[in-house]
């Protein structure tokens, strides 16, 4: 079957050839579609200019968006489109320089948010479960964090006076977003009420006071400092802000008391203390009336805990902004300053419906990461920004079989030249994607809630699947080893990077490499 | 404790006697029985003690034997919020709201707020009414499922003092034995409850070293240990129904 060649770059053929070769190659091959628009990428390689510094850094990151959930995500995405797929690139995808990361923590071959982003974002390698603390920390003890804290870019970026942003769909505490401006002794101290009395008595501070007062924290740890603070705070987790008192309730809260603070502090309303001229907002409705050019900050808090799924967003009582408007509204508040800005932002829940083992999530929120990228790159000078798009670490998620060309990604394997599915020796259909461990098979229909699982005991092993429709949002593919939870991998995950700076994105690196590549293109020490 | 057994109350008005329920049924607490018997020679294969805790919409499943507890609210959108709280270790675990049927119908919230739903109520066939006020009672049965279901409906309170209904080989039988009425007591129930510390369902997968999480995948969750739900959240009463 011939297959219509669509270049996603979009860019003309572009047919120079060396004389050396031009008689050797025939003539049927120059003119191939492969072969022309191969070489095209080439000589745009060849016409690059080499840049390195830059004035804005944007870091993309897709929590537990291995190199398999691009994979699958650009044919889905492809696939939606009315394509085969597989040509198909998300936004991303496109850049034009790449590097693979290797992910492990300091004490852990298969590696957590907590461990990578700190890496990420001190250049420093740590333990799993630890937030902007090196390895000589021992998790869950608070005295053990006085000397073994790590800058961030972030915090450098302050200090060089450049507008600085956080954009999450996971809770604005959770691990990711946490290692850019927080030290703790444990990922999950993202409030008050999470911590043992003893670690409190010893004089740590939660997640979320660390983030409230993160000017007053920075300027106290480097003498004579005069920062301005965090300009733009985006995405869930107004649980950890707020006391634990029905009273402060927000207008669309889901759980009787919404907050879990047990210090009665409503750090909301601290920060509104602290920035009168910021907005604090907490739905679409507040999101849409800011005026990016009038607004000097923003505080959103978008649901109690993590913000929805994409393909579940709809649902959402009060209504959330999507990923992509987030960061476009993030950067038209953050390029008010002439002298540039850091920008982290995190699709945080890809990795939950991995966890849940439901792909059709983990593909749809891909999707709207390369959406958010592509914002990005509508709305910053290519010349000026330096956007990196990673992961910190993938999951036991697989693309396998031999499906046809154009085959459902999420559907059932048919093999080139059929039209049924193929059959395993156990005589049963069996899907393109699948997990290693987990939770396993669910049939939930068009539940677009990929959490929905969780309610339900793990089923490991083969179903028939014969008349199950694999291919509808609800549907969680099978897996091999029962677990409460998939799991995250081991591998490698990939780097993409484009703008000054971008070309060190090259071969193999170890994920602080990549703090090195943002200060290098932002010139963070020196400044 | 304030336990407080089913009553009547009267009240006389205009020279006609009118015979009303003063028990608030939006807090308002059940303690059930549910014995699980062989269907032929009647031998009691398993004795299970459920506590139904009602407040607002809020509704609390207390499995006495498992000591897993399971809340129910409903959400201003009409999704419902379900929340798991292992007694014995003081640790919950919180969903975000849904629809319970996982999407492949109505919410049903009316099955978890009074045990079963109004939808199936209307299914069956009344009986008879006896007594009156907080005890009037309403006898159902469902001569279309498979399941021999029999009701009997507090229609003041909107509980069964009684059901009963064949599930495979077994008999299973809901019984009331006390209504507790006590507004602190019902209150104390959820708030010990909101004081465990609680997990994200969604972070699971982010703390698999954490030796509570890596237990519960073994506990099995109260919608199973109740006996009140099959796997897809549909009442296990009417079961037969389902299947024709």
């Amino acid at each position: 079957m011939k297959f219509t060649r669509k270049l996603a770059t979009g860019f003309a053929a572009f047919a120079v050839v060396s004389s050396a070769y031009a008689g050797s190659v025939p003539d049927k091959q120059l003119q191939n579609d492969w072969y022309t628009d191969a070489q095209s990428i080439l000589s745009q390689k060849l016409a690059q200019k080499l840049s390195s510094k830059a004035k804005n850094v944007i870091l993309f990151l897709g929590d537990g968006m291995g190199i398999s959930t691009l994979t699958a995500s650009r044919i889905r995405e492809g696939q939606l489109a009315g394509q085969p797929g597989e040509e198909n690139y998300l936004s991303f995808e496109k850049f034009p320089y790449t590097a693979l990361v290797k992910t492990y923590n300091v004490d852990s071959q298969t590696p957590d948010s907590a461990g990578t982003m700190t890496a990420i974002m001190s250049g420093v390698k740590t333990d799993v479960g630890v937030i902007g603390v090196n390895e000589n920390i021992e998790r869950g003890k608070c005295s053990t964090v006085a000397g073994n804290e790590l800058v961030t870019a972030l915090e450098l970026a302050e200090i060089g006076g450049l507008s600085t942003g956080i954009v999450s769909t996971a809770r604005i505490t959770h691990a990711t977003p946490a290692a850019t401006y927080a030290k703790s002794a444990e990922r999950n101290w993202e409030d008050v009420s999470d911590m043992p009395e003893t670690e409190l008595t010893a004089g740590c501070k939660d997640i979320a006071d660390q983030l409230v007062n993160f000017e007053t924290n920075l300027e106290a740890k480097f003498s004579g400092t005069d920062v301005n603070g965090i300009e733009v705070v985006m995405g869930g987790g107004r649980r950890h802000f707020l006391p634990k008192d029905a009273a402060f309730n927000s207008a669309d809260a889901v759980s009787s008391v919404e907050g879990d603070r047990t210090d009665s502090r409503d750090l909301t309303a601290e920060w509104q203390v602290a920035y009168p001229n910021g907005q604090y907002v907490i739905d679409q409705t507040g999101f849409d009336a800011i005026d990016t050019e009038t607004t000097e900050r923003i505080f959103g808090l978008f649901n109690e805990s993590h913000m929805q799924y994409e393909a579940n967003r709809a649902k959402d009582i009060a209504g959330e902004p999507s990923l992509s408007q987030m960061t476009e509204k993030a950067i038209k508040v953050l390029d008010n300053n002439d002298k540039g800005f850091f920008l982290m932002v995190e699709s945080g829940r890809i990795d939950h419906a991995h966890h849940a083992g439901n792909a059709s999530n983990a593909l749809s929120d891909t999707i709207e990461l390369s959406k958010a990228v592509q914002a990005a790159l509508d709305n910053t000078n290519p010349e000026e920004t330096l956007i990196i798009v990673t992961a910190d670490h993938g999951h036991v998620f697989t693309i396998a079989g031999y499906p046809k060309r154009g085959n459902p990604i999420l559907g059932k394997v048919v093999s080139v030249g059929e039209t049924e599915p193929a059959l395993a020796a156990d005589d049963l259909p069996y899907t393109t994607l699948g997990y290693m461990n987990g939770k396993g098979f669910r049939d939930l229909g068009a539940e677009t809630d990929a959490d929905a699982v969780y309610s339900e005991d793990s089923l490991a092993g083969r179903i028939d699947l014969s008349a199950v429709d694999t291919e509808t949002v609800g549907f969680h593919q099978e897996t091999l080893v029962p677990l409460s939870s998939e799991t995250h991998a081991g591998e490698d995950v990939a780097l993409h990077a484009t703008g000054p700076g971008g070309y060190f994105a090259q071969g193999n690196i170890e994920q602080s490499v990549i703090f090195h590549m943002i200060n290098q293109a932002l010139g963070l020490v020196t400044k | 404790m304030k336990t407080i057994f089913l009553s009547v109350c009267l009240m006389l008005s205009s020279s006609v006697i009118i015979a009303e329920c003063h028990y608030d049924a939006k807090e308002i607490a059940g303690k059930y029985t549910i014995e699980i018997k062989d269907s032929d020679s009647g031998k009691l294969l398993n004795k299970e003690h459920l506590n139904v805790w009602r407040m607002g919409n809020s509704v609390a499943y207390e499995n006495i034997d498992t000591q897993i507890t399971e809340i129910w609210s409903l959400v201003s959108n009409g999704q419902v919020k379900p929340d798991r709280y292992f007694d014995e270790y003081k640790r919950g675990i919180e969903y975000q709201p849904a629809d319970i049927n996982n999407g492949k119908g109505e919410t049903h919230w009316s099955a978890k707020y009074q045990i079963i739903s109004e939808a199936d109520i209307k299914k069956m066939q009344l009986e008879k009414t006896t007594g009156n006020a907080c005890d009037e009672l309403n006898h159902y049965v469902n001569h279309a499922a498979k399941n021999k279901f029999k009701l009997a409906w507090l229609t003041q309170l909107n509980l069964p003092k009684e059901m009963s209904y064949t599930q495979g080989k077994t008999l299973v039988t809901w019984k009331l034995q006390e209504l507790m009425i006590d507004k602190e007591q019902i209150k104390a129930t959820f708030v010990k409850r909101q004081n465990y510390g609680v997990t994200d369902y969604a972070d699971i997968g982010d703390n698999e070293s954490d030796p509570f999480l890596l237990k519960m995948i073994n506990l099995g969750f109260v919608g199973h240990a109740s006996g009140v739900y099959s796997a897809n959240g549909e009442q296990m009463a009417l079961e037969g129904e389902h299947h024709h």
